[in-house]
């Protein structure tokens, strides 16, 4: 089935949001919205790695056409990815209907 | 008029599908409004059989390059998470396409994500709206 509009969603390191909203527009979203949350990873690992996983993290919500999808979630990938600080993890959701989308 | 009733679970005809009727499926209708609009917009979705709604405060980010030069960029939004049923997902779309145009201030965006699986006959019924006979039930709605 296809979708002609699709939602990335983006779990961020807090303040790295912008980050994320930066590269995403490069490519063509117009915008997004930002949730603040927080993150449960697992404790066990934490101490296994004798590491801290930053808890407070970002939702980045961005609302992109089905054809710009991939190029967002790569440009995600590689400025906010697992490996770098921002420790962000993306993925996309269809979306079968929109309304109030305004037309450019 | 001869009016044949069509047999329930089984094929009517060769091309037709059979006639049964499916379970109500579940749409995750995501709406992102101005913050101050936030309990208006939760109040109306109500009267489209939503019984379940999440609220989270936000921030958007979109805007023009002058705004955001001047640091006005950023806004405070409300992002509502309501489960609502496939049957009602495209009344409440337009509805609020409907406020999202003619309401001050109310401007917005709504989207619907399909959900592919939900588990617990009593959430259903609670979520869908439904009682055990599968009637609907708006006893609660506005």
């Amino acid at each position: 089935m296809q979708f002609e509009h699709e939602m990335i969603l983006c779990i961020v390191n807090a303040g790295f949001s912008e980050a994320v909203m930066d590269v995403a527009k490069e490519i063509g979203a117009r915008g997004g919205t930002v949730i603040s949350a927080r993150g449960t990873a697992a404790k066990d690992a934490e101490r296994i790695f004798q590491i801290t996983i930053q808890p407070e993290k970002e939702i980045v919500l961005i609302l992109v056409p089905s054809k710009i999808r991939d190029d967002i979630l790569h440009a995600i990938y590689k400025s906010v990815g697992l490996n770098t600080p921002g420790q962000g993890i993306a993925f996309a959701l269809p979306v079968d209907s929109v309304v109030g989308l305004q037309e450019t | 008029m001869n009016h044949t009733p069509t047999p329930r679970g089984k094929r009517a005809g060769k091309n037709e599908p059979p006639q049964v009727s499916a379970v109500k499926k579940l749409k995750l209708l995501i709406t992102i409004v101005n913050k101050n609009k936030d309990e208006f917009y939760a109040d109306y979705l109500q009267s489209f059989g939503v019984n379940l709604q999440l609220l989270m405060r936000a921030h958007g980010t979109a805007g023009s390059e002058m705004l955001h030069y001047m640091g006005l960029e950023e806004s405070e939004k409300a992002v509502l998470f309501s489960l609502v049923r496939e049957d009602y997902a495209p009344q409440a779309l337009a509805g609020l396409e409907e406020k999202f145009r003619t309401l001050r201030g109310g401007k917005g965006i709504a989207y619907t994500v399909p959900l592919t699986g939900i588990i617990g006959a009593a959430i259903y019924q609670f979520l869908s709206n439904q009682n055990k006979t599968g009637k609907e039930d708006f006893g609660n709605a506005i």
